[in-house]
Protein backbone atom coordinates (compact mmCIF):
# COMPACT_ATOMS: atom_id res chain seq x y z
CA UNK A 1 0.00 0.00 0.00
CA UNK A 2 1.28 3.69 -0.87
CA UNK A 3 2.01 5.98 1.84
CA UNK A 4 -1.11 8.75 1.39
CA UNK A 5 -0.19 11.91 2.07
CA UNK A 6 -3.98 12.61 2.86
CA UNK A 7 -5.14 13.00 6.31
CA UNK A 8 -7.22 10.06 7.46
CA UNK A 9 -9.59 9.69 9.95
CA UNK A 10 -7.65 7.43 11.60
CA UNK A 11 -4.63 10.15 12.01
CA UNK A 12 -7.61 12.66 13.36
CA UNK A 13 -8.70 9.49 15.59
CA UNK A 14 -5.25 9.11 17.05
CA UNK A 15 -4.32 12.60 17.22
CA UNK A 16 -7.43 12.86 19.67
CA UNK A 17 -6.17 9.52 21.70
CA UNK A 18 -2.99 11.37 21.91
CA UNK A 19 -3.82 14.49 23.18
CA UNK A 20 -7.04 12.92 25.67
CA UNK A 21 -3.74 11.48 26.76
CA UNK A 22 -1.52 14.56 27.22
CA UNK A 23 -4.21 15.95 29.01
CA UNK A 24 -4.57 13.36 31.50
CA UNK A 25 -0.75 13.30 32.16
CA UNK A 26 -1.46 17.24 32.81
CA UNK A 27 -4.03 16.18 35.02
CA UNK A 28 -2.09 13.61 37.21
CA UNK A 29 0.89 15.76 37.34
CA UNK A 30 -1.28 18.78 38.67
CA UNK A 31 -3.29 16.89 41.12
CA UNK A 32 -0.86 14.74 43.18
CA UNK A 33 -1.99 12.25 45.42
CA UNK A 34 -1.57 10.46 48.95
CA UNK A 35 -1.49 7.04 50.36
CA UNK A 36 -3.43 7.35 53.64
CA UNK A 37 -4.00 4.78 55.83
CA UNK A 38 -7.02 5.20 58.23
CA UNK A 39 -7.84 3.87 62.01
CA UNK A 40 -9.03 4.66 65.10
CA UNK A 41 -7.37 4.86 67.93
CA UNK A 42 -9.25 4.91 71.37
CA UNK A 43 -12.37 5.02 69.31
CA UNK A 44 -11.27 8.00 67.63
CA UNK A 45 -10.26 8.21 63.73
CA UNK A 46 -7.14 8.92 62.88
CA UNK A 47 -4.48 8.52 59.49
CA UNK A 48 -0.92 8.17 58.97
CA UNK A 49 0.82 8.86 55.60
CA UNK A 50 0.56 5.30 53.91
CA UNK A 51 4.31 5.89 53.10
CA UNK A 52 4.93 6.03 56.72
CA UNK A 53 3.08 2.54 57.55
CA UNK A 54 5.38 -0.36 56.42
CA UNK A 55 2.71 -3.13 57.71
CA UNK A 56 0.28 -3.88 60.09
CA UNK A 57 0.25 -6.88 62.67
CA UNK A 58 -2.21 -8.56 64.51
CA UNK A 59 -2.24 -8.43 68.08
CA UNK A 60 0.53 -10.14 69.77
CA UNK A 61 2.13 -10.19 73.00
CA UNK A 62 4.46 -7.10 74.32
CA UNK A 63 6.94 -7.72 76.60
CA UNK A 64 7.37 -5.19 79.51
CA UNK A 65 10.55 -3.66 80.14
CA UNK A 66 11.06 -1.65 83.15
CA UNK A 67 12.05 1.73 83.01
CA UNK A 68 10.27 2.94 80.25
CA UNK A 69 7.64 5.97 80.21
CA UNK A 70 3.75 5.20 79.86
CA UNK A 71 3.43 5.90 76.23
CA UNK A 72 6.08 3.10 75.26
CA UNK A 73 4.65 -0.40 76.54
CA UNK A 74 7.91 -2.29 76.15
CA UNK A 75 8.73 -4.69 72.80
CA UNK A 76 7.61 -7.23 70.38
CA UNK A 77 8.84 -10.15 68.91
CA UNK A 78 8.49 -9.39 64.62
CA UNK A 79 9.17 -12.72 62.86
CA UNK A 80 12.37 -12.87 64.79
CA UNK A 81 13.18 -8.36 64.61
CA UNK A 82 12.68 -7.24 68.21
CA UNK A 83 10.41 -3.76 67.82
CA UNK A 84 9.46 -0.88 70.12
CA UNK A 85 5.73 -0.12 70.75
CA UNK A 86 4.40 3.33 71.28
CA UNK A 87 0.66 3.57 73.00
CA UNK A 88 -0.10 7.12 71.13
CA UNK A 89 -3.53 6.84 73.58
CA UNK A 90 -1.20 7.77 76.00
CA UNK A 91 -0.93 11.37 73.95
CA UNK A 92 -4.05 11.52 72.21
CA UNK A 93 -6.48 10.17 75.00
CA UNK A 94 -9.75 8.08 73.93
CA UNK A 95 -10.77 4.71 75.14
CA UNK A 96 -7.95 2.57 76.87
CA UNK A 97 -8.93 -0.57 74.92
CA UNK A 98 -6.77 -4.30 76.46
CA UNK A 99 -3.20 -3.49 74.72
CA UNK A 100 -2.95 -7.27 73.71
CA UNK A 101 -5.92 -7.21 71.86
CA UNK A 102 -4.68 -3.83 69.84
CA UNK A 103 -3.13 -4.10 66.46
CA UNK A 104 0.29 -2.98 65.47
CA UNK A 105 0.99 -0.27 62.61
CA UNK A 106 4.92 -0.57 61.82
CA UNK A 107 5.60 3.19 61.07
CA UNK A 108 9.22 3.55 59.39
CA UNK A 109 10.23 7.51 58.52
CA UNK A 110 14.22 8.26 58.35
CA UNK A 111 15.49 6.83 61.20
CA UNK A 112 12.66 6.38 63.04
CA UNK A 113 11.01 2.64 63.43
CA UNK A 114 8.54 1.42 65.68
CA UNK A 115 5.43 -0.56 66.36
CA UNK A 116 2.42 1.96 67.10
CA UNK A 117 -1.18 0.40 68.60
CA UNK A 118 -4.22 1.40 67.04
CA UNK A 119 -7.68 -0.49 67.82
CA UNK A 120 -8.39 -1.12 63.86
CA UNK A 121 -7.85 -0.32 60.33
CA UNK A 122 -11.27 1.61 59.05
CA UNK A 123 -9.43 2.13 55.28
CA UNK A 124 -6.71 2.58 52.98
CA UNK A 125 -7.09 5.74 50.68
CA UNK A 126 -5.46 7.30 47.77
CA UNK A 127 -6.57 11.21 48.02
CA UNK A 128 -5.43 14.36 46.06
CA UNK A 129 -2.91 15.90 48.12
CA UNK A 130 -5.45 18.90 48.02
CA UNK A 131 -8.06 17.28 50.50
CA UNK A 132 -5.47 17.59 53.14
CA UNK A 133 -7.21 20.56 55.38
CA UNK A 134 -4.79 22.35 57.87
CA UNK A 135 -5.60 20.60 61.28
CA UNK A 136 -8.77 21.94 63.09
CA UNK A 137 -8.56 24.45 65.61
CA UNK A 138 -10.90 22.85 67.62
CA UNK A 139 -7.92 20.22 68.40
CA UNK A 140 -6.39 20.68 71.54
CA UNK A 141 -3.33 19.62 73.73
CA UNK A 142 -0.98 17.04 72.18
CA UNK A 143 -3.05 15.90 69.45
CA UNK A 144 -3.10 19.58 68.25
CA UNK A 145 0.83 19.15 68.43
CA UNK A 146 0.72 15.71 66.81
CA UNK A 147 -1.73 16.39 63.81
CA UNK A 148 -0.69 17.31 60.06
CA UNK A 149 -3.75 18.19 58.81
CA UNK A 150 -7.18 17.28 58.95
CA UNK A 151 -8.85 14.67 55.99
CA UNK A 152 -13.27 14.94 55.01
CA UNK A 153 -14.05 11.35 54.99
CA UNK A 154 -17.93 11.64 53.63
CA UNK A 155 -19.24 13.23 56.47
CA UNK A 156 -16.99 12.77 59.00
CA UNK A 157 -13.16 13.63 59.58
CA UNK A 158 -9.60 11.84 60.44
CA UNK A 159 -7.02 13.92 62.05
CA UNK A 160 -3.81 13.12 59.74
CA UNK A 161 -0.87 12.06 62.48
CA UNK A 162 3.16 13.33 61.59
CA UNK A 163 4.91 10.39 62.65
CA UNK A 164 7.94 13.18 63.06
CA UNK A 165 6.11 14.95 65.26
CA UNK A 166 5.32 11.36 67.47
CA UNK A 167 9.33 10.56 66.76
CA UNK A 168 10.08 13.77 68.79
CA UNK A 169 7.61 12.83 71.68
CA UNK A 170 9.36 9.74 72.50
CA UNK A 171 12.63 10.63 71.86
CA UNK A 172 14.23 10.96 75.54
CA UNK B 1 35.72 -15.84 77.68
CA UNK B 2 38.00 -16.09 75.25
CA UNK B 3 40.98 -13.56 74.82
CA UNK B 4 41.05 -12.97 71.82
CA UNK B 5 40.35 -9.03 72.44
CA UNK B 6 38.42 -8.68 69.34
CA UNK B 7 34.55 -7.55 69.54
CA UNK B 8 33.72 -11.71 68.40
CA UNK B 9 35.93 -12.20 71.21
CA UNK B 10 33.35 -11.89 73.49
CA UNK B 11 30.96 -14.35 72.29
CA UNK B 12 29.44 -16.59 72.53
CA UNK B 13 28.38 -14.86 75.72
CA UNK B 14 28.04 -17.59 79.08
CA UNK B 15 23.92 -15.93 80.76
CA UNK B 16 22.88 -16.51 83.77
CA UNK B 17 18.83 -16.65 83.24
CA UNK B 18 16.68 -15.24 85.86
CA UNK B 19 12.90 -13.90 86.42
CA UNK B 20 11.60 -10.59 88.59
CA UNK B 21 7.99 -10.14 88.74
CA UNK B 22 7.33 -12.61 85.66
CA UNK B 23 10.01 -10.24 83.43
CA UNK B 24 12.79 -12.39 82.52
CA UNK B 25 16.51 -11.20 82.53
CA UNK B 26 19.93 -12.17 82.00
CA UNK B 27 22.97 -11.31 83.18
CA UNK B 28 27.02 -12.47 81.86
CA UNK B 29 28.37 -14.96 84.68
CA UNK B 30 31.36 -13.18 84.70
CA UNK B 31 30.09 -10.26 86.33
CA UNK B 32 28.33 -12.94 88.84
CA UNK B 33 30.92 -13.23 91.83
CA UNK B 34 28.43 -15.97 94.10
CA UNK B 35 25.09 -16.65 94.27
CA UNK B 36 23.63 -17.77 97.70
CA UNK B 37 20.04 -17.85 98.64
CA UNK B 38 18.48 -14.14 100.59
CA UNK B 39 16.65 -14.96 103.64
CA UNK B 40 17.30 -11.25 105.36
CA UNK B 41 20.12 -7.84 105.14
CA UNK B 42 22.30 -10.35 107.39
CA UNK B 43 22.89 -12.81 105.06
CA UNK B 44 24.23 -11.00 101.81
CA UNK B 45 28.14 -10.42 101.57
CA UNK B 46 29.62 -6.95 100.56
CA UNK B 47 27.29 -3.59 101.21
CA UNK B 48 24.46 -3.31 101.35
CA UNK B 49 22.05 -5.13 99.08
CA UNK B 50 19.87 -3.63 96.85
CA UNK B 51 16.38 -5.14 95.34
CA UNK B 52 16.84 -5.53 92.04
CA UNK B 53 13.31 -4.67 90.87
CA UNK B 54 14.05 -1.19 93.25
CA UNK B 55 17.30 -0.62 90.80
CA UNK B 56 15.83 -0.62 87.55
CA UNK B 57 12.27 0.67 88.13
CA UNK B 58 9.74 -1.46 88.35
CA UNK B 59 6.26 0.26 89.29
CA UNK B 60 5.67 -1.95 92.29
CA UNK B 61 6.97 -4.00 94.29
CA UNK B 62 6.67 -7.93 93.05
CA UNK B 63 6.05 -11.18 95.13
CA UNK B 64 9.26 -12.86 94.84
CA UNK B 65 9.78 -16.74 95.04
CA UNK B 66 13.19 -17.68 95.72
CA UNK B 67 15.26 -14.39 96.34
CA UNK B 68 18.49 -14.82 95.35
CA UNK B 69 21.21 -12.50 96.38
CA UNK B 70 23.94 -12.09 93.60
CA UNK B 71 27.09 -11.01 94.58
CA UNK B 72 28.80 -7.94 92.26
CA UNK B 73 31.86 -5.77 92.45
CA UNK B 74 30.96 -2.69 89.98
CA UNK B 75 35.07 -1.40 88.67
CA UNK B 76 36.80 0.85 91.58
CA UNK B 77 33.67 0.12 93.79
CA UNK B 78 33.05 -2.06 96.82
CA UNK B 79 31.06 -5.53 96.07
CA UNK B 80 27.61 -5.68 96.76
CA UNK B 81 25.05 -8.06 96.83
CA UNK B 82 21.46 -7.31 94.40
CA UNK B 83 18.33 -9.36 95.40
CA UNK B 84 17.51 -11.50 92.20
CA UNK B 85 14.50 -13.96 92.03
CA UNK B 86 13.99 -17.40 90.52
CA UNK B 87 17.24 -18.35 89.33
CA UNK B 88 16.58 -20.52 85.74
CA UNK B 89 19.41 -21.89 83.80
CA UNK B 90 22.67 -20.83 82.78
CA UNK B 91 22.64 -20.60 78.87
CA UNK B 92 25.41 -20.23 76.21
CA UNK B 93 24.67 -17.49 73.36
CA UNK B 94 26.16 -16.25 70.04
CA UNK B 95 26.58 -12.69 69.34
CA UNK B 96 23.34 -13.55 65.98
CA UNK B 97 21.07 -14.25 69.01
CA UNK B 98 21.39 -11.07 70.75
CA UNK B 99 19.86 -8.08 69.39
CA UNK B 100 19.85 -4.22 70.84
CA UNK B 101 17.29 -2.63 72.19
CA UNK B 102 15.25 -0.54 69.59
CA UNK B 103 16.50 2.93 69.33
CA UNK B 104 13.19 4.30 70.37
CA UNK B 105 13.53 2.51 73.67
CA UNK B 106 17.52 2.23 74.41
CA UNK B 107 18.12 5.67 75.98
CA UNK B 108 15.63 4.48 78.88
CA UNK B 109 16.97 0.82 78.97
CA UNK B 110 20.59 2.04 78.94
CA UNK B 111 20.04 4.33 82.03
CA UNK B 112 19.08 1.27 84.16
CA UNK B 113 22.11 -1.26 82.66
CA UNK B 114 19.61 -3.05 80.34
CA UNK B 115 21.45 -3.47 77.03
CA UNK B 116 20.08 -5.96 74.70
CA UNK B 117 17.28 -8.37 73.99
CA UNK B 118 17.91 -12.37 73.59
CA UNK B 119 14.57 -13.93 72.59
CA UNK B 120 14.75 -17.46 73.86
CA UNK B 121 11.97 -20.29 74.35
CA UNK B 122 9.25 -18.02 73.12
CA UNK B 123 10.28 -15.58 75.64
CA UNK B 124 12.32 -12.32 75.91
CA UNK B 125 15.09 -11.96 78.54
CA UNK B 126 16.38 -8.59 79.17
CA UNK B 127 20.14 -8.53 79.27
CA UNK B 128 21.25 -6.50 82.72
CA UNK B 129 24.64 -5.23 83.57
CA UNK B 130 24.82 -5.81 87.02
CA UNK B 131 27.60 -4.07 87.82
CA UNK B 132 26.95 -1.25 85.99
CA UNK B 133 23.46 -1.15 87.93
CA UNK B 134 25.45 -2.11 90.73
CA UNK B 135 27.34 1.01 90.45
CA UNK B 136 24.65 3.55 89.90
CA UNK B 137 22.68 2.45 92.91
CA UNK B 138 25.99 2.26 95.25
CA UNK B 139 27.11 5.85 93.87
CA UNK B 140 23.39 7.11 94.32
CA UNK B 141 23.98 6.24 97.86
CA UNK B 142 26.76 7.71 99.01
Amino acid sequence: MEPSTERLKSDELLDEVKRALHEKDVVDVEEERVKIVVFRSGGIRYAFYGSDIREILPPREIFWVPSLPACLPGLINVRGDIESVIDIRHFLGGEQTDVTKCLIAIAVRGDFRSGILIDSVEDVLDLPLSSIKPPLSSLGGVARELAAGEIELGEQTATLLNIDMLAAKVTL
Amino acid sequence: MSGHGGRQGLFPLTLLLFSVGGVHFGVATDQVLGTTGYKGPGQAQGEAPFWFHRAVEFPSDPAYIEPTAVLVKPKGQEACSVIIDAMQEIIEVGVDEIQPFPAVLEPFARRKGLWGVCPRFGRMFLLVDLERLAGAEQASLS
